[in-house]
């Protein structure tokens, strides 16, 4: 009879205080845990988002190369101004295009967060003929097929806008029967 | 005994107390979870259809792009702004009008020679907006969406043979 007293004391004794507080303290850290974890994928889901806006402009920026017939015409088709962002270089033009946080025109006196890298390249193929040296061949133009190399990515504003970081590279070729 | 006794109530309360702070906690954090899902769900499908509705317009365009066989419409169809593909090949004869009304992308199939008839209209996807405008032997379209409340467009360009 003493035992079964006995025993029925400690059955219910139950949990302290400081047993609860302990085991609410892990639930709390493993609340945090999943918390973080949801925090995450919304912020990869973002990205993605980002990403996905920023693909559909490097094919939309193709597009532009292919019905425009000059490099200013393609930030024209793009977002309905002209570039002025472009430099001839001795085989083509490279085009900059810069935007805000939403991928739309940045505002005058706003700093640009992504760019837009157009790089129109004339094609050369090797003529056959060697050079003195007998090691390489030297090169000529294939007039109007062009090489397009468009890249997006995040802006280094620090210093001078260039990319810091690729979201996503697009080749394509196209041919101009005027070669402009 | 007593002493005993108050303090062992007061440790019960104080225990109470507590599980029914993390009760609340937890409905609280399940009501935030399901909101914020809901939010991500929702964002995620409007730009989900906006991406459809451009690339299904890229698609139609480059499907059929010939010289002539794509026409703009400017408020051709229930005052929105429109495009006429004439199909060629098996389809030669028919006819697809595409536009956006009423917060969807719609699109009607008629055969030449007749007017297109928005009440045979078919729902292509639902859209917050979608503007179509022709310039310079290119199609732009800006599919509108948003996201967390806040407005956001997506564009696409389709060039077209003119000539």
């Amino acid at each position: 009879m003493k035992s079964f007293v006995k025993s029925g004391k400690n059955s219910n004794k139950g949990f302290t205080l400081v047993e609860v507080i302990i085991s609410i303290g892990f639930l709390c850290v493993a609340c945090g845990i999943i918390i973080q974890l949801f925090i995450a994928s919304g912020e990869v889901r973002s990205k993605a988002a980002l990403r996905e806006i920023a693909s559909l402009k490097a094919a939309n920026a193709i597009e532009a190369c292919k019905i425009s017939d000059s490099p200013a015409n393609v930030g024209k088709a793009i977002f309905n101004q002209e570039s002025t962002n472009y430099e001839k270089t001795e085989t083509g033009y490279i085009i900059n295009e810069y935007f805000n946080e939403d991928w739309g025109v940045p505002q005058q006196g706003t700093t640009p967060v992504y760019v837009l890298k157009v790089e129109i390249e004339e094609i050369k193929r090797n003529d056959g003929i060697k050079d003195s040296f007998g090691d390489s061949y030297s090169q000529t133009f294939i007039s109007g097929l062009f090489e397009i190399n468009v890249t997006t990515g995040y802006v280094d504003t620090g210093h001078d806008n260039s990319i810091l970081a690729e979201f996503s590279t697009l080749k394509h070729f196209i041919y101009k029967e005027n070669g402009e | 005994m007593k002493g005993i006794r108050i303090n062992k109530s007061i440790e019960v309360f104080f225990v109470i107390l507590i599980i029914i702070g993390l009760c609340i906690s937890a409905v609280v954090l399940m009501d935030a979870g399901k909101k914020a899902y809901e939010r991500i769900m929702e964002n995620n499908s409007q730009l989900e259809n906006s991406r459809i509705a451009l690339s299904y317009l890229g698609m139609r365009l480059r499907q059929n792009n010939s010289v002539g066989s794509i026409t703009y419409l400017p408020s051709g169809i229930e005052n929105s702004d429109a495009v006429k593909l004439e199909h060629s090949g098996d389809f030669e004869g028919m006819i697809t009008y595409i536009y956006f009304s009423k917060g969807e992308l719609k699109e009607i199939y008629t055969w030449a020679g007749s007017e297109p008839d928005p009440e045979f209209s078919e729902a292509v996807v639902s859209l917050s907006g979608l503007d179509i405008e022709f310039e310079d032997g290119f199609y732009k379209f800006t599919a509108h969406y948003t996201e967390d409340g806040k407005p956001r467009t997506m564009e696409q360009i389709i060039g077209v043979v003119t000539n």
